[in-house]
């Protein structure tokens, strides 16, 4: 663990210098237990594959304090603990044409059926490695080497809410309408993000999501839409 | 109510920001000048976190539907009350149907509209901030920017005290030349030669900035690496992607991001360089973070932030 002063009131702790799948589930742990200690001297706290940003209050806590701090943290965590706190959701996916602009392009490109991409894509638990890219778009490894695919030469314009889409290693469901570049393969009805809400988004960095596939009658009356763009 | 007759190229509600929400992946949104918007609540004795409008190069005009006190911070935008012309810097009072207009930027880029006791708008995830890219904030909590006929709510308020600002804390934009800068991040990315035509070269601030990238354009300056795993963003971090044309990244900046970063603009100097107008040319210098910490911190003080 490496801690770098970045600007007046800001620290970055590094983790790891390589994408390490042990890793997201020590910085969730990290990113929970430091907004608990820290509480109103955190003024905001961005989590990603190997580092932790800490913006925090110069006026009340040096940053010696806060890494002693995080380094006591650091050696409560117990990677066996299943208790941790950790997450699994599991997530409705319509996987089909009419909702996935590039499934076919994929089934053609990889020499694979769309139902053994429904079947690959659907087996694996993903674990949530950073957030970012917009609210909610978490970012998920890891994708079967048989389906993986890189995002496409030139992002579309417009790539629907809910559309479940591959880049490389990385799978992630858009949250909102947006531009966007990934291969879209399905699209989940549920709603991931809402600003109205108190707690705005139920999954965070370390906790594992699993898709599973539903035919269109469950996808309508989830409140799916079949636009594509 | 506020009523927007014109509401210029850009005008944005914004407070504080978003905080807390990073790990959402939610920007912080909020002034690309705090100094004039912190002065602009300050004058006002409001609570140093009241909504006020961003006003972006000028020519906007308004009408006042109620009484009450108003400031005017930031950019020279020449300002006028029923056809009068009025200083900026300093408390007015407005009375039920007075027209304010305020014309096009002298000196500066943006500027900061404040009444008594704020724009009372509700708050979307914990902020009336407008961030466009985000969808969030602003007066429909969408993220839309004022627009022609809008009406924004706020307090009607009498009798309030004149305070103005002595000219010594009024900010002259006309000539932004240096920008101080902290070495941290990515800096050892770049070797010295580089490091030393990026201090003594001038840097252009091109069109295409917005809130949440400043672009500028001078002889480019190479990282070692092209990309990083994408982590952390702070304010006026000074990336560098591979065309090694610097982007200071502003108040709507994405969380995370993969490109090297050089450093940090200084913090008390991220209201000069949010007041630069496309075409203006800056240096940049390096500070401490140490010399750059205590001055923060006395910016905090007087501001009474985070408190």
């Amino acid at each position: 663990m490496e801690f770098n002063q970045i600007n007046e009131n800001s620290l970055l702790i590094l983790l790891g210098n390589k994408i390490d799948l042990s890793l997201p589930k020590l910085i969730g742990f990290l990113t929970k237990s430091i907004k608990e200690k820290l509480k109103n001297n955190l003024i905001d706290i961005t989590p990603s594959y190997t580092t932790i940003l800490i913006e925090y209050n110069p006026l009340k806590i040096t940053p010696g304090e806060i890494i002693c701090m995080i380094k006591k943290i650091a050696n409560c965590y117990d990677p066996t603990n299943i208790n941790s706190n950790a997450k699994t959701i599991s997530l409705p996916v319509y996987y089909d044409s009419e909702v996935a602009p590039d499934l076919l392009y994929l089934s053609e490109e990889l020499a694979l059926s769309k139902e053994e991409i429904i079947e690959i894509h659907s087996k694996n638990n993903y674990l949530v490695c950073a957030i970012g890219f917009a609210p909610g778009f978490g970012f998920l490894a890891e994708v079967d080497s048989k389906i993986r695919f890189p995002r496409k030469e030139t992002p579309r314009a417009k790539v629907m809410a809910g559309s479940v889409g591959i880049a490389n290693n990385q799978t992630a469901v858009y949250p909102a309408d947006s531009p966007g570049g990934w291969q879209i393969i399905g699209n989940c009805p549920t709603l991931l993000f809402n600003p109205e809400d108190k707690s705005p988004l139920f999954f965070s960095i370390g906790d594992q999501i699993k898709f599973y596939p539903i035919e269109k009658k469950e996808y309508l009356s989830l409140g799916g839409k079949l636009e594509t763009c | 109510m506020l009523k927007v007759i014109n509401p210029g190229a850009r005008t944005l509600l914004q407070d504080l920001g978003r905080y807390h929400m990073a790990d959402l992946g939610i920007s912080q949104g909020g002034p690309l000048d705090i100094y004039a918007f912190y002065s602009a609540n300050y004058l006002l004795e409001n609570k140093m976190n009241s909504s006020v409008l961003e006003i972006s190069l000028g020519n906007v005009s308004f009408e006042f539907e109620k009484d009450t006190t108003f400031s005017i911070t930031g950019a020279d935008m020449p300002a006028s009350l029923n056809e009068k012309p009025i200083e900026n810097w300093r408390t007015h009072t407005a009375k039920q149907g007075d027209f304010l207009k305020l014309g096009y930027t002298r000196s500066g880029n943006v500027a900061y509209l404040s009444v008594k006791n704020g724009f009372s708008v509700n708050k979307t995830i914990g902020s009336t901030s407008t961030v466009t890219r985000n969808n969030l904030g602003g007066i429909t909590g969408n993220g839309k920017s004022i627009s022609r006929q809008d009406a924004i709510n706020y307090e009607s308020t009498s009798n309030t005290k004149t305070r103005k600002l002595s000219n010594r804390h009024i900010p002259d934009y006309n000539n932004i030349k240096e920008i101080n800068l902290i070495l941290s991040y990515q800096s050892n990315f770049f070797n010295k030669e580089d490091l030393n035509n990026f201090f003594s070269a001038k840097y252009k601030l091109l069109p295409n900035s917005d809130r949440m990238g400043y672009r500028f354009s001078g002889p480019s300056i190479k990282s070692k690496e092209s990309g990083i795993i994408s982590e952390g963003i702070a304010l006026g971090s000074i990336q560098i992607p591979p065309d090694g044309q610097p982007i200071i990244l502003m108040q709507d900046r994405q969380t995370i991001g993969g490109y090297p970063k050089l450093g940090c603009i200084k913090k008390t100097d991220l209201s000069k360089l949010s007041q630069l107008r496309f075409g203006e040319k800056i240096s940049f210098i390096e500070d401490s973070i140490e010399n750059a910490t205590k001055e923060w911190l006395s910016f905090c003080s007087f501001f009474k932030l985070y408190k």
